[in-house]
């Protein structure tokens, strides 16, 4: 087996043995053996088939798996000249522990490798991603060498409700703050190019430790702050094999603190997003396909009734977050039936602005804000389906066009609050 | 006969008179000290008050998780019970003094006690301090994650853990005041366990039938297919 191992950040002469790359694909494992053949096979059959000639390189780091997945990488490689293992224990600011590598760690030292192998340009691809097209792979980091562009997201399709939290919140959140228009700003499959992981490498501080998401996301936000040429690539269809911090199979409350924490965080630490006005579209590369086969549909009642238990218990807690008016609203809609019961837009945004500001001044500890939000995405969530449970998918996506547009327009709200905390607000 | 009487009358009137004239001075000086120490305590309240809401405590009190402090204040407002607590210092320190130009003698002993007291009551006054945001803050979290686990009863659930708190530091403050002694713990004793006998009767009797049920449905959930949960994110 003809497998290359580097400590990129202490020995300069692995590297160089390994001689110069065009592009380079990494993935991070731990005990991913049922999935990863099929995601390191799409991985060289896209690289092959998007990049004759060019020297492409699977760049893997696994955290000690005792699945065999290590040997799994091997085995679905038909050229094994393109492995190069990465050594976790390398990473100066975190020593591998026992257990998962984390997203930033990996990241770190993939950006190191990827410098010193002097690729032009670098994706990034999840371990536990069963949907993944070979042709994903060339539509990632075309664009990037072909086309100049630095970062390239990624574009899902996926069942119509799935993925909830990210069209509610993230997605509009992401578009409002900082003005571009990345469908899934915290996807995971990304590329870059060697002039944004310089820009990364040189970074005295990286944020985004904790959550995988909370890494994608400060991945995302330094090319849309950096002044970065951005793009977004159809992937295929989103479908995880359970677990990955996406909601599945966790706690929706664990996941949505976290992702919640990320990215106020992130507003917090990033105020320029206050210059910003209106948002403008990305360019979407390949084009998604139609339909998406439906996946487990969301329990309404159980949604409504747990916006209800909300409204009944937290009263205290969101009326410390929320303006008397945003309160009365949400007392009024728990009393609506099911039937009835729907979220505007207005409303929803200025909640989750409210919130925001609330992380923001910390009215009060961040471990008691951010979990009392679930209510709230659950009564948006019930909402949101009850209203087009007949509904295709376009229609959806206009719908979430609507509440992104509604986040826009309501944005001058939240810089008012953001800089006069204290001012008296209805 | 009736000149002795009103001789005795003359001098014991007299004897009074000149005893509470020679007590006079010391009653205006307690007087004074009281009306001056309350004067000064005023405006030293002033000026607490001034400063603290210049420095916009009550609401960093809040951003710091101390927001329990506000449910014990005048008007919910830690500011205003600060600026009471130095208005009494001063009006404890001029009654002293004032009890002092009363009696010269009482002054070094109830010093000395107080002095030796004092400790106590400031570990006690931490400790319900202590409890109070404890008590709050776990409170909070439990109720939120019940609400989040979808548990109907959680306001319950939640003032139960706060009570539990409250009683514990409150309990444990009064012993620091050696005020109770053994029928305090006692009472602790008693309460506290007859609390987690109720529990457990509850569990083991009344709902058996729901922790079999429940124990069952996880021995269930093991053995079938896991079932695709919906993808929030």
């Amino acid at each position: 087996m003809a497998e290359t191992y580097i400590q990129p950040l202490e020995r300069e002469v692995a590297s160089s043995d390994l001689g110069p790359a065009d592009v380079a694909v990494a993935v991070t494992t731990y005990n991913n053996a049922a999935t990863i053949g099929a995601v390191v096979r799409a991985v060289e059959e896209g690289l092959v088939g998007s990049f004759p000639g060019r020297r492409a390189l699977l760049l893997h780091a696994d955290g000690g798996s005792n699945d065999g997945t290590p040997a799994v990488v091997a085995a679905a490689l038909a050229d094994q000249s393109r492995l190069v293992r990465v050594s976790l224990a390398s990473d100066p600011v975190r020593p591998a522990a026992p257990g998962p590598p984390t997203r930033a760690q990996a990241l770190r030292l993939f950006f190191g490798v990827a410098r010193r192998l002097g690729v032009r340009g670098c994706a990034f691809v999840n371990p536990d991603l069963t949907g993944l097209e070979p042709e994903a792979v060339g539509r990632l980091l075309l664009p990037v060498l072909d086309r100049g562009l630095d970062f390239v997201g990624p574009y899902y399709s996926r069942p119509r409700f799935a993925g909830a939290i990210t069209t509610s919140i993230v997605y509009p959140l992401t578009r409002a703050l900082y003005g571009r228009r990345m469908r899934y700003p915290a996807g995971g499959e990304v590329a870059c190019s060697a002039r944004l992981v310089d820009h990364c490498l040189s970074l005295k501080a990286w944020s985004g430790e904790g959550s995988r998401f909370a890494t994608d996301l400060w991945l995302t936000n330094r090319a849309l702050l950096g002044g970065f040429r951005l793009g977004q690539a159809w992937v295929g269809h989103r479908t995880t094999a359970g677990g990955g911090g996406d909601g599945a199979g966790s706690d929706l409350s664990h996941v949505l603190t976290s992702v919640l924490g990320a990215l106020f965080s992130e507003a917090e630490r990033n105020p320029q997003w206050q210059r910003i006005r209106g948002s403008e579209p990305v360019e979407l590369f390949g084009t998604p396909e139609d339909p998406v086969p439906e996946a487990p549909g969301v329990d309404l009642t159980r949604s409504l009734e747990s916006f209800r238990l909300g409204q009944q218990h937290l009263k205290e807690v969101w009326d410390k977050v929320l303006p008397p008016m945003t309160a009365l609203e949400l007392r009024k809609l728990a009393r609506r039936s099911d039937a009835e019961f729907r979220l505007d837009d207005q409303l929803w945004a200025r909640t989750v602005y409210d919130f925001l500001l609330a992380y923001y001044t910390r009215v009060m500890s961040r471990e008691h804000l951010l979990p009392a939000f679930t209510p709230l995405y659950l009564g948006w969530l019930g909402s949101f389906v009850s209203e087009l449970h007949d509904a295709d998918q376009a229609r959806i996506e206009q719908r979430i066009e609507e509440l992104c547009l509604r986040f826009e327009a309501e944005k001058p709200y939240l810089i008012s609050r953001w800089r006069s905390p204290d001012r008296f607000n209805p | 006969m009736w000149d002795e009487i009103t001789l005795a009358l003359q001098q014991s009137f007299s004897r009074v008179l000149s005893s509470f004239v020679s007590f006079l001075p010391e009653v205006v000086a307690m007087l004074a000290a009281v009306f001056i120490a309350a004067v000064i305590g005023a405006v030293a309240r002033w000026v607490v008050c001034r400063i603290l809401y210049g420095l916009k405590f009550d609401r960093r009190l809040d951003q710091w998780g101390l927001s329990a402090i506000a449910e014990w204040s005048p008007d919910h407002s830690p500011t205003r019970l600060l600026g009471r607590v130095v208005f009494w210092v001063f009006l404890l320190c001029g009654m002293l003094v004032g009890l002092a130009a009363l009696e010269a003698t009482l002054m070094p002993t109830m010093l000395a006690r107080l002095i030796a007291y004092l400790p106590n009551v400031f570990v006690a006054i931490l400790l319900l301090l202590f409890g109070t945001v404890l008590a709050r803050f776990l409170a909070r979290g439990v109720l939120i994650s019940a609400v989040n686990q979808r548990i109907q009863s959680a306001g319950l659930l939640s003032v139960g853990v706060k009570w539990l708190v409250l009683i514990l530091a409150a309990a444990m403050a009064l012993e620091h005041l050696s005020i109770g002694g053994d029928i305090l713990k006692l009472a602790f004793g008693i309460l506290f366990g007859g609390i987690v006998f109720a529990l457990a009767l509850a569990v083991g009797l009344g709902s058996k039938d729901v922790v079999s049920r429940s124990w069952e449905r996880q021995t269930e959930r093991r053995e079938a297919p896991e079932e695709t949960p919906f993808q929030h994110l």
